[in-house]
């Protein structure tokens, strides 16, 4: 697996396995972060997957007592050599279902949506709820998913002017990407539908509900 | 135990922050002024980093119902208790009932407030600290609000009786100059990866910014002129790190601070060495920025140097700590 090692400041490095947004590269991303994580290196505070790059915050006195940045990264390289081409199942790879209540209040722009794409109401639910979707990173807010797999027929360049306010729960589709604000926030992307599961709940002994690596599926239920 | 009667805004309690919950998309918190805060809690005894106040500008009030041996560190600020001015870098311990004031600080922009044993205040994800914007953590301090101590703090203060004058150490830690608070250094700032974007890769070194007084938790946006970018790619959004120098559309640069989001998509084009996060926390809306290169090793070897200081202080308080509280 080809990556680049840079320094993120000094407090972090980034390994940059590529520079586009792709499902097959996610993969590798979740499989390289997943390994890193099981060499629990005593330097290494967290690790951040995202589409394609992972960070390793760093713990500097750790770092310098453990062999410095030279001797992290030669075990970051044998690490990730050992993992090959063939991925096996990510440990995170659970398969979660969204159940979302589509247009009417709880999706305000899907009326607006179906008349930019010229496409029915009922075909944009049907094409938003088809594909099973990956987690490629969380961030933006705690819990917020980016998900990865939209059809390309839904993708659509954000709202010209952002809501003040959307609210926690929405399940919205921006650019091409699609994803679900787990707290009421100003947003720009176009609201589809409304869940009533808590992406985020710090109380919980797992806060996030969607982590990255897992997969998931937007269920349409009914009000 | 502890009631806050008049506080100024952006204030509120923090501990070392969430180190372990970056990849769910929680920002790091923690005090912007990790140097102050770390101190006064070593003048008071506290394991580092306990729960603290960090406390923004204008003018707070305090009213401690039990007796405390607090601490006072960070912008140079007036303190009294009472009438009695009190001084900063050094524990003072309290008595019952004293009304502890700060005045806008004189220069600088934070003053923290430790307390013997730290405030206890709900633990949510592991941490006390605040991260507002996030949704996490005790809310931005307020008027009226209540804070637990602990039973040490209660121990602790114990020693002087109800009404009397604080009792200050006669000694102090020379911890102020690290901070530069009059703002005349150059901040040091390492290399971002897209830096090659940019018309003129040296310019975050070769002209001054100001501060934005929308500057918060979050983020410190910077003030001049916009920097021009010779190759607006589209960047996949990637990991950022309180720091990070990022580069908006309009060419601001803005620098991300402890309650930043984890994951951003606009160019990179500096980090700040991690104890020049500091100073910038100090650093005041009318002040001028400047950023000097520093290679990534330095900055290291600067912020291990740092600690290796706390260290040794707090080998020296500790002996000075036993002396007062035994008296």
């Amino acid at each position: 697996m080809d990556y680049e090692c840079l320094a993120l400041g000094d407090r972090a490095l980034l390994l940059q396995f590529g520079s586009c947004v792709d499902d097959s590269l996610s993969a590798h991303v979740q499989a390289a972060a997943s390994a890193i994580t099981k060499l629990k290196h005593s330097a290494v505070t967290s690790i951040v997957p995202a589409y394609a790059a992972v960070a390793l915050e760093l713990d500097l006195i750790q770092l310098e007592r453990n062999g410095g940045e030279a001797e992290l990264r030669s075990q970051i390289e044998a690490c990730l050599s050992q993992l090959g081409s063939s991925l096996g199942a990510l440990d995170s790879d659970a398969l979660i279902e969204i159940p979302t209540r589509y247009g009417g209040d709880d999706g305000p722009d899907l009326s607006a949506v179906s008349a930019l794409l010229k496409c029915p109401e009922s075909e944009i639910i049907r094409l938003h709820t088809a594909p099973t979707y990956r987690v490629a990173q969380v961030g933006f807010q705690p819990g917020f998913p980016y998900l990865l797999g939209l059809h390309p027929s839904l993708h659509l360049a954000r709202r010209t002017s952002p809501r003040a306010r959307v609210p926690a729960g929405s399940v919205a589709i921006g650019g091409a990407q699609t994803g679900i604000y787990p707290q009421a926030s100003p947003g720009g992307w176009h609201l589809l539908g409304r869940t009533d599961l808590r992406l985020f709940d710090a109380s919980r002994l797992a806060p996030a509900l969607l982590v990255p690596g897992n997969r998931v599926r937007f269920v349409a239920i009914n009000s | 135990m502890f009631e806050v009667l008049r506080i100024a805004p952006l204030s509120s309690v923090q501990d070392a922050g969430r180190l372990q919950w970056r990849a769910l998309g929680v920002p790091l918190a923690g005090p912007l002024d990790d140097w102050s805060h770390a101190v006064a809690n070593m003048l008071v005894g506290n394991p580092n980093p306990s729960a603290a106040l960090e406390i923004g500008f204008g003018r707070s009030e305090f009213l401690f119902e039990r007796p405390a041996l607090i601490a006072l560190t960070g912008a140079r600020a007036n303190v009294f208790a009472g009438s009695v001015a009190l001084p900063r870098w050094r524990p003072v311990q309290i008595a019952a009932g004293t009304r502890v004031r700060i005045d806008p600080a004189r220069d600088g922009q934070r003053v923290y407030l430790a307390v013997a044993g730290g405030f206890d205040t709900a633990l949510v994800l592991g941490s006390r600290s605040s991260s507002p914007g996030a949704g996490i953590g005790v809310e931005v301090l307020t008027r009226g609000q209540r804070l637990n101590l602990t039973s040490k703090s209660d121990r602790l203060g114990q020693l002087l009786p109800p009404g009397s004058p604080p009792r200050c150490a006669n000694w102090w830690v020379d911890a102020e100059p690290l901070l530069d608070l009059e703002g005349g250094a150059a901040l040091r700032l390492m290399t971002g990866s897209h830096v090659g974007l940019l018309a003129n890769p040296y310019a975050p070194y070769t002209q001054d910014f100001g501060l934005s007084r929308a500057s918060n938790r979050m983020a410190a946006p910077l003030l001049g002129a916009p920097l021009s970018v010779s190759n607006a790619a589209e960047l996949v959004s990637e990991p950022v790190f309180p720091g990070t120098l990022q580069l908006p559309p309009d060419g601001l640069p803005v620098l991300l601070l402890a309650d930043a989001q984890t994951i951003g998509g606009y160019p990179r084009i500096g980090h700040l060495a991690a104890v020049d996060l500091a100073r910038i926390a100090q650093r005041r809306p009318d002040s001028k920025i400047r950023f000097e290169p520093i290679g990534v090793e330095a900055a290291r070897r600067l912020w291990i140097w740092r600690r290796q200081r706390l260290a040794r202080m707090a080998i020296a308080v500790s002996a000075r700590l036993h002396e007062i509280l035994l008296r």
